[in-house]
């Protein structure tokens, strides 16, 4: 546990999720993420460029787990630079959590951070699920350091590659997941693609309009 | 006669442009970028925007006797998350 810990603690001090969480003020967001262990997707409207609101949905293959429910996205502070940007986000969800016809209300808490240039991004990630049962009582941690090998200017297509180290203590599969991924991220319009350390296809997308 | 006419208006135009550089801390990505692109273009007294991602600066062309002024621009880079460092005229 205190490896665990030490380890995230380093990659936290270098270290975003997927897309960000927030769009601009009257943006609408569509993500989707296909993961070593879930898929979910996130619809998301942005009232103001401190926060969003929309819907999610999440599936574990493992166990068989269905979430849907209603999550918030919070930014609780940004860190400018002429050519960086760093960013702290608080998100939480809850709705209906379902596994073999059984019902759970759940919650979740998610605390994440980012730090970007145009050549070096980094990224953790921290997610707390709750439910009245037993179905969706889980933590999961993530991070992600990723280089770009060429600097492209607006409109161009954007190259990142990056490397994903995912912990969840609860999950039934590997506890311990890496995940090499190349992004390709072109104006609006973002593409993941990954092939994980339990075999496992990644793909993630994210759309903004 | 016809094409000197057409000279002189294009001169008199060229004259009253009004381009504003603007450079902005914190537009990492294209997504940054597209939110400032969206957010001039939305306004009323901006002709086109062009952005250039590696020097942070966007290049406003304002509509034919239309201004801007420096606190709107500050006002409408914030409203999108952002910070303006400087503003050339």
């Amino acid at each position: 546990m205190l490896r665990t810990l030490l380890l995230f603690t380093f990659l936290l001090i270098q270290t975003h999720a997927i897309g960000r969480p927030i769009s601009y003020s009257g943006g609408t967001t569509v993500m989707q993420n296909n993961g070593p262990i879930k898929h979910n997707i996130h619809i998301h409207y942005t009232p103001h460029y401190t926060y969003s609101i929309g819907y999610i949905w999440e599936h574990y293959r493992n166990d068989d787990i269905d979430l849907n429910g209603i999550q918030l996205n919070y930014l609780i502070h940004r860190w400018h630079y002429l050519h960086a940007q760093g960013n702290l986000y608080f998100k939480t969800a809850f709705g209906d959590a379902e596994q073999s016809s059984q019902h759970d209300i759940y919650a979740l808490v998610n605390l994440a951070g980012d730090y970007e240039t145009q050549s070096i991004f980094t990224s953790y990630d921290a997610k707390l699920y709750r439910s009245n049962g037993h179905i969706m009582d889980q933590f999961q941690q993530s991070a992600r350091l990723g280089v770009a090998p060429y600097i492209g200017d607006y409109g161009d297509l954007h190259t990142w590659l990056m490397l994903e180290l995912s912990h969840q203590p609860n999950y039934s599969g590997d506890t311990f997941i890496l995940t090499p991924l190349v992004r390709l991220f072109k104006g609006t319009k973002l593409v993941e693609i990954g092939y994980s350390s339990d075999h496992r296809l990644l793909f993630n997308w994210v759309l903004r309009f | 006669m016809f094409k000197f006419l057409i000279m002189i208006m294009m001169l008199v135009n060229t004259a009253f442009a009004s381009d504003i550089k603007i450079q902005v801390k914190g537009m990492v990505c294209d997504f940054c970028a597209s939110t400032m692109e969206t957010a001039f273009k939305n306004n009323a007294n901006v002709k086109s925007v062009d952005i250039d991602l590696k020097t942070k600066k966007i290049n406003l062309d304002l509509k034919q006797s239309k201004t801007l002024s420096d606190q709107e621009i500050k006002n409408i880079v914030k409203n999108q998350g952002l910070l303006v460092l400087k503003i050339e005229r």
